[in-house]
C-alpha cells in the first residue's frame, strides 16, 4: 500500500493533456495521461492510488460515461472534472454521481493542484478505510448467522436480556454467542465492536 | 448549247458570204485605166506616125505634135511604170522587160525626133536661102554667060521647081540637084568674080539641100522604123489575160457565193421556222411573265408596306439595333438605339462602337467580339455596360449575330436591350440574399456558440496550464531549461491555435462582399470541418471526408458555399442525434458529375426525412427541429441557385439522408 499516488489525466485534446502533464510534472507529481476513456479503462489498475482529471466532453465515451463505468467496477478513484463553461447542469449531475470536484476551463493552477492534493488525500483515506472494511468483512464472514444477529442487536445498544427476549433464547445462550463473536471479531470491548458492526450493516 | 451552235453556224455562214462576196469584186477601173493608157499610147504612136509623114517635106513644118505625142507617150509609160497599174500588173509575165523596152523605144524616138528637127531645120534654111538668092543670081548669070546657053538653060526654072517640091512636101530628086550643081560649077568659072562667090553659095546650099534631104529622109524612116506597137500589143495582151483570169476567178467565187447564199437562206428558213415555234412559246411565257410581273408588283407593294412597317418597328421598337463592321465601326443603328443612349443616329453611324462602351468593360467586350470573329461564332449573348452621351451608365444585354455578306465582308448584327433595371433588381436581390445569408450565418454561429466556446477553451486552457507550469518551474529554480522552453513553445502554438479559431469564426460571420472568386471546394469542406468538430465530438458522431483531389475550380462566394456545407453537415449531425444512432456518421464527399460540375454530397445515417416534410424542407420557416429557425435549407438553396447550381436530396432507402449540390466548373472569362 505504499504505492505513489498518480494523477491520471483523460482528455481527448492533446494540448490540454500535454500542458497538464507539464504542470503536474513541474510540481513533482507523477502523471499519466490518456486520450480516451476507453484507453484509460483498459489500462488502469484499480490498485493504483491517485486521482483522475477527466474532461467531460469527449468523443465515443465521454467523462460522465467513464464515471459511471468506474462506479460500476467499484473503482472509487476520485474524479476531478474539467470542463468548458456553461455546463452547470452537467456539473451538478457529476457531483451527484460522486465526482470529487468540478473545475471550469481554463483553470487557475492553484485551484486545480489544491483540489488534486485533497483528492489524493481522500483517495489515500478511502483506500485505508477500504482496507479496514475488508478486514471487518473478513472477520464478519467468520460469524454464524445467529452471531451476526446478536452483533446487530448489540450495535443497537441492547442488553443481553433484551436480546434473549427478542431472539427467544436463554440469557445464557446469548452470552455464549456474545463471547464467541467478540473472539471472532478480535475485539476486547464493546466500544471496539460497535463501529465494525455498523460498517458491516452499511454493506 | 443548241442555241450556241445555231448562233455559231449563222455567224460562220455570214462570214463565208462576206468573204466570197468580197472575192467576186473585180477591180475593173484598174483594167480600164490600163486599157485607156495603152489605148492612148497606141493612139499617140499612130498620131506620131501620121505627123512624121505629114511634116516630112513640108516647107514650114510644125514639130509640136511629134514632141507632144512623144511627151505624152513618156508620161503614159511613166504612169504605167509607177502607178497602180504597174503594181496590179506585176503578176503579168514579161511586163517589166516589155515596159523597159517601150521606154527605151520612146526615148530613142525622142532622140531621133530631135535629130530630125535639127536636120530638117538646116534643110529648110538652105531651101529658103536658095529660094531667096537663086532667081536674082540666075538672071545675072544668064546675062553674064549668054553664050553658054546650054549651061544656063533651065536655071531660072530651078527655084520654081524647088519651091514646088517643097510645097508639095515631096523630095526634090537628088539627081536634079546634082545636075544643077554641075551646071553651076560649069558656069562658075565663066562668071565675073563678083558672081562667083554667090554661085558658090548656091552650090553649097544645093549640096546641103541634097545632103539633108537624104538625112532627113533617113531620120524619118528610122523614126517610123522604131516601133512600140508590138510592145504595146504585148502589154494589152497581158492585161487581157490577167483580166480574163480575174473574171474567171470572180465567176467561180460568184458560183460559190450563190451556193453559200442558198445555205444562208436555208439556215434563215430554219431559224425562222424555229423562231415561229419559239415565238408561240414566247407568247405563252410572255403571258405567264406578265401575270407574274403583276403578281410580283403586288408582292412588292406588300413587301414595301411590310418594309415600311419593319422600318417603323426597327426605329421605334424599345430595343437597340446596331450593325457594326469587323473594325468596330457602327454601320447602322435604329432611332431608338441612338436616342436611348442620348445620341442622334448620325452621331453614332461611322463612329467607333467602342466609344459607347463603359471603359471598365471595354477590354472584355473587345475580347468577346474578337473571339466571335476569330472563331466564326454565329451567335453570342453578352452583358456589359454602355455609356450614354450624358455619361450615365446603362447595362445592356446584347444578342450578337455574325453575318457574312456575299462579298465576304463580315459584320455583326446586334440586338441590344437595356437591362439596367433588371441589373438593379438583381443587384438588390443579391444584396438581400447576401444579407439573409449573413443573418443565417450569424444565427448559425449563435447556435454553435457553446461548441465554439469549448473549442476555443481548449487552447486557452492549454495556454494557461503551460504558462502556470513554466512559472512553477521558474519559481522552483530552472532545473530543466528544456522543459521550460518546451512549455513556452507550446504556449505560443496554442495561442496561434486559438487565434485560428477566432479567425475562422470572424471570417464566417463577416458580411459578404459578394465578390466572386475562384474557389477550391475541397478547401471549403476542410474549413467547415473545423467548425463542426465540437458539434460532432460532443455527440459521439464521426465525420468522414471522401474528397476527389482533382476537382476543377469553381467561381463563387466562398463563404456562402461554406455556409451551405456547414448547414448540411449540421443538419446531418442533428438528424443522427435525433435518431439516437450510436454509430452516427456524416460523410462529406466531393466529385465531378457528368456535366463536369463539382458535386458535393453530405450523407448521414440519421433518422431520415419523413415524407410529409420532404416537399417542404426547402420552404422558409419550415423546420423539424424544436430550436431551428427553418431558414437553413431555404437559404442554402437560394445560395446554390445563385451560383447556377442545384441542391437536392435523396432518402438513402430510409437510412438517413444525402443532400447533394452542384456548382458549375469555372470556364474561362465570363462577363458578370
Amino acid at each position: 500500500m505504499n504505492m505513489q499516488s498518480t494523477v491520471f489525466v483523460v482528455d481527448d485534446d492533446a494540448a490540454v493533456r500535454d500542458s497538464l502533464e507539464l504542470l503536474f510534472d513541474s510540481t513533482g507529481m507523477a502523471v499519466e495521461s490518456f486520450a480516451s476513456a476507453s484507453r484509460f479503462i483498459e489500462y488502469y489498475d484499480p490498485a493504483r492510488p491517485g486521482c483522475l482529471v477527466l474532461d467531460i466532453r469527449m468523443p465515443d465515451m465521454d467523462g460522465m460515461e467513464l464515471q459511471k463505468a468506474l462506479k460500476d467496477r467499484q473503482i472509487s478513484l476520485p474524479i476531478i472534472f474539467i470542463t468548458g463553461h456553461g455546463e452547470v447542469s452537467l456539473s451538478v449531475k457529476a457531483l451527484k454521481e460522486g465526482a470529487y470536484d468540478f473545475i471550469e476551463k481554463p483553470f487557475e493552477d492553484d485551484v486545480l493542484l489544491e483540489s488534486i492534493q485533497e483528492a489524493m488525500i481522500l483517495d489515500t483515506k478511502n483506500r485505508e478505510l477500504a482496507d479496514i472494511k475488508d478486514d471487518v468483512m473478513t472477520r464478519c464472514s467468520r460469524l454464524t448467522p445467529r452471531e451476526k444477529e446478536v452483533m446487530h442487536h448489540i450495535s443497537e445498544g441492547k442488553s443481553n436480556k433484551e436480546i434473549a427476549v427478542i431472539l427467544t433464547l436463554s440469557h445464557r445462550t446469548v452470552e455464549v454467542h456474545r463471547a464467541r463473536l467478540m473472539e471472532k471479531m478480535e475485539v476486547n470491548s464493546l466500544a471496539e465492536l460497535v463501529p465494525m458492526a455498523l460498517m458491516y450493516k452499511e454493506n | 448549247m443548241a442555241r450556241l451552235i445555231y448562233i455559231l453556224v449563222g455567224v460562220m455562214l455570214v462570214l463565208l458570204n462576206t468573204y466570197l462576196f468580197s472575192h467576186t469584186q473585180v477591180n475593173y477601173t484598174v483594167y480600164e485605166e490600163a486599157n485607156d493608157h495603152l489605148r492612148f499610147l497606141s493612139h499617140s504612136e499612130e498620131m506620131l506616125r501620121h505627123d512624121v509623114v505629114r511634116i516630112r517635106y513640108s516647107l514650114l513644118p510644125n514639130y509640136d505634135p511629134i514632141v507632144n505625142n512623144l511627151y505624152k507617150m513618156q508620161l503614159l509609160v511613166a504612169e504605167i511604170e509607177q502607178g497602180p497599174i504597174s503594181t496590179h500588173a506585176l503578176g503579168i509575165s514579161g511586163f517589166s522587160p516589155t515596159l523597159e523596152r517601150l521606154k527605151q523605144a520612146i526615148s530613142t524616138k525622142s532622140d531621133i525626133s530631135g535629130d530630125f528637127k535639127e536636120s530638117n531645120s538646116i534643110l529648110k534654111n538652105s531651101i529658103a536661102y536658095f529660094l531667096v538668092t537663086s532667081s536674082e543670081l540666075i538672071a545675072q548669070t544668064s546675062q553674064a554667060v549668054p553664050n553658054n546657053a546650054a549651061y544656063t538653060i533651065g536655071l531660072s526654072e530651078l527655084p520654081k521647081m524647088l519651091l514646088s517640091y517643097s510645097l508639095s512636101g515631096e523630095k526634090t530628086p537628088p539627081a536634079l540637084i546634082q545636075n544643077w550643081i554641075n551646071r553651076f560649077e560649069a558656069i562658075q568659072l565663066k562668071l565675073p568674080k563678083i558672081l562667083r562667090d554667090d554661085v558658090a553659095g548656091l552650090i553649097k546650099h544645093a549640096q546641103v539641100i541634097k545632103e539633108y534631104q537624104g538625112r532627113t529622109d533617113n531620120l524619118l524612116l528610122s523614126l517610123l522604123n522604131v516601133s512600140v506597137e508590138k510592145d504595146i500589143q504585148l502589154l494589152v495582151q497581158g492585161y487581157q489575160q490577167r483580166f480574163d483570169a480575174e473574171k474567171n476567178r470572180a465567176r467561180i467565187y460568184r458560183s460559190l457565193l450563190y451556193a453559200s447564199s442558198l445555205l444562208l437562206l436555208a439556215y434563215l428558213a430554219i431559224i425562222i421556222l424555229r423562231l415561229r415555234g419559239m415565238a408561240s412559246k414566247l407568247t405563252q411565257s410572255n403571258t405567264a411573265l406578265h401575270t407574274e410581273i403583276l403578281e410580283r408588283e403586288q408582292v412588292e407593294q406588300a413587301l414595301r408596306a411590310s418594309e415600311k412597317r419593319i422600318q417603323t418597328l426597327y426605329d421605334s421598337t424599345p430595343d437597340m439595333y446596331f450593325t457594326i463592321s469587323e473594325e468596330g465601326v457602327v454601320l447602322s443603328v435604329n432611332q431608338f438605339g441612338a436616342s436611348a443612349l442620348g445620341y442622334e443616329q448620325d452621331e453614332l453611324i461611322n463612329h467607333s462602337v467602342w466609344e459607347i462602351v463603359h471603359p471598365d468593360d471595354l477590354l472584355t467586350v473587345k475580347q468577346q467580339i474578337y473571339h466571335i470573329f476569330k472563331q466564326g461564332k454565329e451567335y453570342e449573348e453578352i452583358e456589359f455596360r454602355k455609356l450614354c452621351k450624358d455619361g450615365a451608365v446603362c447595362w445592356v444585354h446584347e444578342r450578337i449575330s455574325l453575318i457574312t455578306r456575299k462579298s465576304g465582308v463580315r459584320e455583326l448584327r446586334i440586338a441590344c436591350r437595356d437591362v439596367t433595371d433588371r441589373k438593379r433588381v438583381e443587384e438588390e436581390s443579391r444584396e438581400r440574399q447576401a444579407q439573409l445569408a449573413h443573418l443565417a450565418r450569424v444565427n448559425t454561429m449563435g447556435e454553435m456558440a457553446s461548441g465554439l466556446a469549448h473549442e476555443l477553451n481548449q487552447p486557452l486552457t492549454a495556454i494557461s496550464t503551460y504558462a502556470s507550469a513554466c512559472l512553477r518551474m521558474l519559481q522552483s529554480g530552472p532545473k530543466t531549461p528544456e522543459k521550460l522552453a518546451y512549455g513556452l513553445e507550446q504556449t505560443a502554438i496554442q495561442a496561434r491555435r486559438a487565434g485560428e479559431i477566432i479567425r475562422r469564426l470572424r471570417e464566417f460571420i463577416r458580411k459578404d462582399t459578394y465578390q466572386r472568386t475562384i474557389i477550391d471546394v475541397n478547401a471549403l469542406v476542410t474549413e467547415v470541418i473545423g467548425f463542426t468538430d465540437p458539434e460532432t465530438r460532443g455527440k459521439g458522431i464521426r465525420l468522414e471526408l471522401d474528397l476527389n483531389n482533382h476537382l476543377p475550380p469553381v467561381q463563387g462566394t466562398g463563404i456562402q458555399i461554406e455556409q451551405v456545407i456547414l448547414n448540411l453537415v449540421r443538419n446531418g449531425i442533428d438528424s443522427i442525434h435525433l435518431s439516437g444512432n450510436e454509430e452516427g456518421t456524416v460523410v462529406v464527399g466531393t466529385s465531378i458529375d457528368s456535366q463536369g460540375s463539382v458535386l458535393v454530397s453530405v450523407k448521414d445515417n440519421g433518422q431520415g426525412l419523413e415524407k410529409k416534410h420532404a416537399k417542404q424542407i426547402f420552404e422558409p420557416f419550415h423546420t423539424t427541429k424544436s430550436d431551428g429557425m427553418g431558414m437553413g435549407l431555404s437559404i442554402s438553396r437560394s445560395i446554390i441557385e445563385a451560383h447556377e447550381g442545384r441542391l437536392w436530396f435523396d432518402t438513402n432507402d430510409g437510412v438517413g439522408t444525402t443532400f447533394y449540390f452542384t456548382i458549375p466548373a469555372e470556364q474561362g472569362v465570363n462577363v458578370a
